[in-house]
């Protein structure tokens, strides 16, 4: 009697348990089911070609080419792996093989401390010293792909830096103790043992990293110019989708209202395969 | 980003409670749990109802106007005078921008609406409503203090904005490039712009592409104020030491250049309603136009209509 009443308790806590799990499922639901409504109808009146490859943006005069933000945030994202990504894993690697357990309980959390920083912080640090630099030593408006390229490499150096450093730690030390008894030095150790069997936690890393460069919206505002062309040059200014949303909402209205919506779900499937590219290579191993 | 945290695990649960057996444990757990659940239910509960109450919270007479973003701060100050002489009504003022103001007129939701362009008398949506100039508002053309060049023409303007002046040596300044800020689409200090300088009779010249886009009047002045080569434009009441007004043919942005008619690029705020007003709303567009209002309009870098 006593069981059965206590069975049907937890019974009763695991579904409500179950309810509140799936109510993060049901926002997710409900906020794609919005925001395709919204914004599909107008991908489909521009016409899906001229929407993704159309390179005029005036949605105010009826003109909806969305190709250069596309370029702008490819542009942009590359920019700040090329430079972020070097620097996260090596950092990686130096505190999971090398460093001294001290320098490692200090370092880490520091890393880490950089992700709490606020997004507009690290923008306003982009316009006061690195759009003037950019300007004065290599021309230009100093607003540039550049620029943000620079200042998100710093952004995703935490995220990047600390998920590769699990991977590493996560490699049996059985594998280093092999490597190391069959007289490869330190350096063969890490390149050619630890890194490749930590090699799907490290392309997560750097998945991770990248979208976190693409969603990033506020600092990227307030540094990369916001023009709307398709940069030649990487001191040409360009906008990221996500600055295109935040910039113009405020007073969009009709059509130009759903071609935001329309931007929104560009970037949300890009985003979309992105992160199911991740787990098909955790997936692999 | 959550990683990294290391939260204290598995202490918390009354450290000085007695010992208890396990059974007593789980008798004990459910009903905590739904004592738990009641009491996130009341928070919940409560919250609605306090939102609810938000909602409808006046009971009483208010008087809500609703547009653009340019007037919107002004007309709180017109307001905050205007209750003074009204402590029984409550104003509201909203935002939203000219087009949302004037849909929402339409929709009754907002009394009067404010408008920081024309309206469109071939859209079936705005034509045939009543409007009131409310105050004159110029755009001024800026530049860094350090830029030598000091007045434009028209003409000038439209080449620097289009991209066709590539450096300030071709109106009179530096060898230097020209950097380009505008306002971003779907602003009303964009769209009037547009209007007066871009506009040559009935063509109009698209804005560079490459014009460096800022999301607000004070971002625009900034980055302004930050680089010697850069030209944009703002509202005169965003004008600051920090930045230097250009003269348009001659002519310098100023209160009395304005109000004389000489500044070119001027744009007319406008109060605008269904009908027009009776009551609460036309003691408040009376208010609007009186001295007091003249007196807050100038401070704001406005010049009011009736003097």
């Amino acid at each position: 009697m006593a069981v059965d009443d206590l069975r049907r308790r937890e019974e009763r806590i695991r579904l409500a348990l179950l309810c509140l799990a799936f109510s993060s499922v049901l926002v997710l639901a409900l906020i794609i089911l919005f925001v395709f409504r919204e914004g599909v109808p107008q991908i489909l009146k521009t016409g899906i070609p001229a929407f993704l490859a159309g390179s005029r943006w005036a949605p105010t005069k009826g003109a909806f080419g969305i190709f250069p933000m596309i370029v702008g945030t490819v542009q942009v994202t590359l920019g700040a792996l090329l430079i972020g990504v070097p620097l996260s894993l090596l950092s990686a690697i130096c505190l999971s093989e090398f460093a001294s357990r001290r320098v490692r309980t200090v370092m880490k959390p520091l890393i880490e401390l950089l992700s709490a920083i606020p997004s507009v912080v690290f923008g306003f640090i982009g316009v006061t010293v690195i759009v003037p630099l950019v300007r004065e030593t290599l021309g230009g408006s100093g607003f540039s792909v550049l620029s943000a390229a620079l200042m998100l490499s710093v952004m995703i150096l935490p995220t990047v830096t600390s998920i590769a450093y699990d991977a590493l730690r996560a490699v049996p030390a059985s594998y280093r103790e092999g490597a190391l008894a069959l007289g490869a030095t330190p350096w063969q150790t890490v390149t050619r043992v630890v890194v490749p069997a930590a090699r799907s936690g490290l392309v997560t890393a750097v998945i991770l990293g990248m979208g976190r460069a693409m969603g990033e919206t506020m600092a990227v505002i307030m540094v990369a110019g916001n023009a709307v062309v398709v940069p030649t040059s990487p001191l040409h200014p360009c906008r990221t989708l996500t600055s295109n949303i935040a910039l113009e909402m405020a007073y969009a209205a009709g059509a130009h209202q759903k071609a935001l919506f329309a931007t929104g779900v560009v970037l949300f499937v890009m985003i979309f395969c992105l992160n199911s590219l991740a787990t098909f290579i955790v997936r692999r191993r | 980003m959550a990683h990294g945290l290391d939260l204290p695990r598995g202490r918390g649960s009354g450290t000085n409670a007695p010992v208890k057996t396990f059974a007593a444990e789980a008798r004990n757990r459910p009903e905590r749990s739904a004592g738990l659940f009641a009491r996130l239910g009341l928070v919940l509960l409560a919250g609605i109802c306090l939102a609810g109450l938000a909602g409808c919270r006046s009971g009483g007479r208010a008087l809500i106007v609703a547009g653009s973003t340019s007037v919107q701060p002004v007309m709180e100050k017109i307001a905050g005078a205007f209750r003074k002489t009204r402590p029984d009504l409550r104003v509201d003022i909203e935002g939203g921008g000219s087009s949302a103001g004037l849909m929402a007129i339409r929709t009754k939701t907002a009394a009067l609406a404010m408008s920081s362009r024309e309206l469109k008398q071939n859209d079936p949506q705005e034509a045939g409503l009543w409007r009131q100039i409310l105050a004159l508002d110029a755009i001024a053309i800026i530049v860094h203090p350090d830029n030598p060049v000091a007045s434009l023409s028209l003409s000038q303007i439209r080449g620097l904005f289009a991209g066709s002046v590539k450096s300030w040596k071709e109106v009179g300044g530096a060898d230097r490039p020209v950097h380009i800020l505008v306002r971003e689409e779907g602003s009303g200090t964009r769209s009037a712009f547009e209007e007066l300088v871009m506009k040559d009779g009935k063509a109009e010249t698209p804005i560079d592409d490459y014009a460096l886009v800022q999301d607000s009047s004070g971002g625009v002045r900034e980055v302004v104020r930050g680089d010697r080569d850069a030209v944009g434009f703002v509202s005169m009441g965003a004008l600051n030491p920090h930045v230097k007004a250009i003269a348009v043919d001659g002519t310098p942005p100023t209160f009395e250049t304005v109000r004389g008619k000489r500044y070119r690029l001027v744009r007319p705020f406008f109060l605008a309603a269904l009908q027009p007003p009776a009551g609460d709303a036309a003691d408040l567009v009376r208010f609007s136009l009186g001295s007091e209002a003249a007196r807050i309009l100038q401070t704001e870098g406005l010049v009011g209509v009736f003097e």
